[in-house]
């Protein structure tokens, strides 16, 4: 699969686009019903932000971004006529901050499909905050930053397990998804040997594009540094196994590897 | 620091006692990382551990660390410093963190004890870690 970035519409540098905040009912062709509002009045709609709908007789939210060239004159009118589109119920405009930026005020909180809260934050912030551990407390910073992951991976498997995963494979190949969906790394499982009776074993995973790594790398560190994934890996495995598990990073990117490697013992 | 002879004195004093005494050692944590100790202690009968640290002074600042390297090694540790700030010696306290501070008036005198004096004080100081490493013992079984 080749994969593209998803440009989450939080933060729009710029003050030559408009931001629209719709309203609609879903049914089938009210989108292409209100772009058509927006073709009528010869506006380039740049990008389009959906919520899935709880149901199918609550209203979703779109969140409608479009080059502002051509609005001056037409807004009020495009707007009025987006309104009387039968399946929608509003729209609101978000207006541009100082600077011409358009940062999102409508959607909170972010939520995932299972309704739980996500945190945004660009890495920039996760930067600075791994930069000043590792500087200002040495190789305890990264012991916190393992613990710290740990903790996050011990609530994962508590989740999953909630949510009827009986399989450590299935554990596994499921938080990789939920890894990559949430921007955090690509990752494959390529070698899986667990014996449940025995409760022992191996697995090793491949993880690219980490961000922490990256972030590491950027910093000028050129050793393994995947300090809080490998947490996070260990208590994933170490909650749904019951026992403790090592976690090594025998590839990284900021020591030149092409890819993040990482072999599990259990 | 000025207690440094007397850290010889009790590291002599241990190994006299049976106990195993590693200089400038490392202990590998939960987490895969090396810290450094100035000093690893081992009962050999029991596997038990005690990890000092040796430095010029404890403040706030310096909490989060000390801390993060008793998580990660699970090892009871022991700082030896010339100056800890009550407060914080409060707070390493609950977290199993044991702080020897020679800014304590009774300690104030040790860089003019006379030797005499130093043997009886490293003798209580490695009692007082007996003591501990069986407290540890008696709450593990």
């Amino acid at each position: 699969m080749d994969e593209k970035p998803l440009v989450i519409n939080s933060l729009i540098k710029g003050d030559q686009v408009h931001g629209y905040y719709v309203e609609a009912l879903p049914r089938p062709g009210v989108l292409w019903k209100i772009l058509d509002v927006f073709r009528k009045y010869n506006v380039n709609v740049l990008s389009i932000n959906f919520s899935p709908t709880p149901s199918p007789e609550k209203p979703g939210l779109i969140f409608i971004v479009a080059e502002a060239k051509g609005l001056k004159d037409v807004e009020e009118r495009l707007m009025k006529d987006v309104e009387e589109v039968e399946e929608v119920v509003s729209i609101e405009r978000e207006e541009a901050k100082p600077l011409g930026l358009l940062i999102d005020q409508y959607h909170f909180p972010i939520v995932n499909g299972l309704g739980l809260r996500c945190l945004l934050t660009d890495e920039k912030a996760y930067e600075a905050s791994l930069k000043l551990v590792k500087e200002h407390l040495g190789s305890p910073g990264l012991a916190l930053l393992y613990h710290e992951g740990r903790a996050i991976g011990l609530g994962y498997a508590r989740l999953l397990k909630e949510l009827g995963v009986e399989d450590l494979k299935d554990l596994v190949t499921i938080c990789l998804a939920y890894a990559k969906s949430h921007g955090a790394f690509k990752g494959e499982l390529i070698e899986y040997n667990f014996n449940p009776a025995t409760n022992k074993g191996r697995l090793v995973l491949r993880i690219y594009d980490l961000w922490e790594c990256e972030t590491a790398k950027r910093s000028g560190v050129r050793e393994p540094s995947s300090h809080k994934t490998r947490g996070m890996i260990a208590g994933l495995i170490e909650g749904f196994v019951g026992k403790r598990a090592s976690v090594k990073e025998d590839k990284c990117i900021a020591k030149g590897d092409k890819y993040c490697q990482f072999t599990v013992e259990i | 620091m000025e207690g440094e002879g007397v850290l010889e004195e009790l590291v002599k004093e241990l190994e006299e006692r049976g106990f195993i005494v590693t200089r400038r050692g490392f202990i590998e944590g939960v987490s895969g990382v090396k810290h450094y100790f100035d000093f690893i202690v081992e009962d050999p009968r029991s596997g038990r551990k005690l990890a000092f640290s040796v430095t010029d002074r404890i403040r706030h600042e310096h909490v989060l660390s000390v801390l993060a390297m008793r998580i990660d090694t699970e090892i009871p540790h022991i700082v030896v410093a010339n100056e800890v700030d009550p407060s914080v010696q409060d707070l390493l306290r609950k977290c199993n963190v044991f702080t020897v501070s020679f800014n304590k008036p009774k300690f104030s005198m040790l860089s003019s004890l006379p030797s005499k004096d130093l043997k009886q004080f490293t003798k209580t100081v490695a009692s007082e870690i007996l003591k501990f490493l069986s407290a540890i013992r008696s709450a593990e079984a």
